[in-house]
């Protein structure tokens, strides 16, 4: 059975992460094996508290440490036993937290942000930037774009990515087009990487190396279907 | 509407004419669909639709045909659990989940 947005699940095996708050909308999740999660911590670090939100029921969501699992009842899948559902309340401040940090109302509102040029060599990942992680899956390297912002990028040395594809799709809500046509952005697979699984060798970074504004407005208006952020759009307008 | 509809396991002609207009061919139609079991009796399935309520039924039958047209419309995508669980792995062994 798919995992229901906005309950919380325990989480197996897992050292760092007491429990899961699923996030990806109950259609994502009815339809693919995986479902977007946040994590929930006993406790966090000092850079992590602009990202999280404490719950009354102990611990916190981070947001910024989001990812995609598999969800029972595959094998594979850290997706323990359903704990509780989140409160309406709780989970708006999460989805607002989650809306504030992908920057969708600057992206979203009527003068979208601009990105800056990544220089050509880096410490971290850039925002809007496209690189392979690593290891190859399936003999193949897979193409990310970095959704998360630079100053958390660098904080924390790690980021929130979105693959892309090439297969075609006719979901254009979740997958929206991006790269004028020649990929799609899975936007319901966005989930967090550490920055030494990606290669960051400009002599070894995809072409092209980055989107454009275009094509993260519409990977963020992707991500307000995926991950339900429609509302909390709402309560946050663009500046 | 006296004769259930040919090839159909389900219909018989005694059951037909038993069912109300609307839904005189609802048998075979959950059973094209899998909403009941294969070689469930004629009387069983009216038995089913009685007791769980036709609008619940075909509420149902609208659900499942649209999610089932959309996983059709996302296509194959054999990569997705492939890469999902790669990325998982990379996840939970640099701490992150």
């Amino acid at each position: 059975m798919p995992s229901a947005r906005g309950t919380v699940r325990a989480v197996v095996g897992s050292t760092r992460s007491i429990a899961a708050i699923i996030l990806t909308n109950d259609r994502w999740n009815a339809v693919y094996p995986s479902a977007g999660v946040v994590p929930v911590r006993k406790s966090i670090q000092p850079h992590e508290a602009p990202h999280s939100v404490q719950l009354s029921k102990g611990g916190f969501a981070v947001v910024s440490d989001l990812v995609n699992v598999l969800q029972s009842p595959h094998p594979e899948s850290p997706l323990g036993a359903q704990l509780f559902v989140m409160p309406p309340d709780e989970l708006a401040a999460i989805e607002d937290r989650l809306c504030l940090f992908l920057q969708l109302p600057r992206l979203l509102g009527p003068r979208p942000m601009k990105s800056r040029p990544a220089p050509a060599a880096s410490a971290y990942l850039f925002w809007s930037e496209i690189y392979f992680v690593t290891p190859p899956i399936e003999g193949e390297l897979k193409r990310h774009v970095v959704v998360s912002p630079d100053a958390w990028n660098a904080a924390s040395s790690r980021a929130t990515v979105i693959r892309t594809t090439s297969k075609i799709k006719r979901d254009h809500d979740s997958f929206p087009a991006i790269q004028r046509g020649q990929a799609r952005a899975a936007c319901g697979d966005m989930t967090t990487v550490a920055m030494s699984d990606v290669i960051l060798d400009p002599q070894r970074r995809p072409s092209p190396p980055a989107t454009t504004v275009a094509d993260m407005v519409a990977i963020a208006r992707g991500l307000t279907i995926t991950h339900e952020l429609g509302a909390a759009l709402l309560r946050n307008p663009a500046p | 509407m006296g004769r259930g509809r040919r090839g159909s396991a389900l219909v018989s002609k005694r059951v037909s004419v038993t069912l109300p207009p609307e839904i005189v061919d609802a048998p075979r139609q959950l059973d094209a669909i899998g909403l009941l079991p294969r070689g469930t009796s004629a009387s069983k399935a009216y038995e089913h639709i009685m007791s769980v309520g036709w609008n619940k039924i075909m509420s149902d039958v609208k659900e499942r045909a649209e999610l089932e047209a959309y996983a059709a419309a996302l296509g194959e995508d054999t990569e997705h659990e492939a890469t999902v669980l790669a990325l998982q792995r990379l996840a939970q062994k640099a701490g992150i989940l």
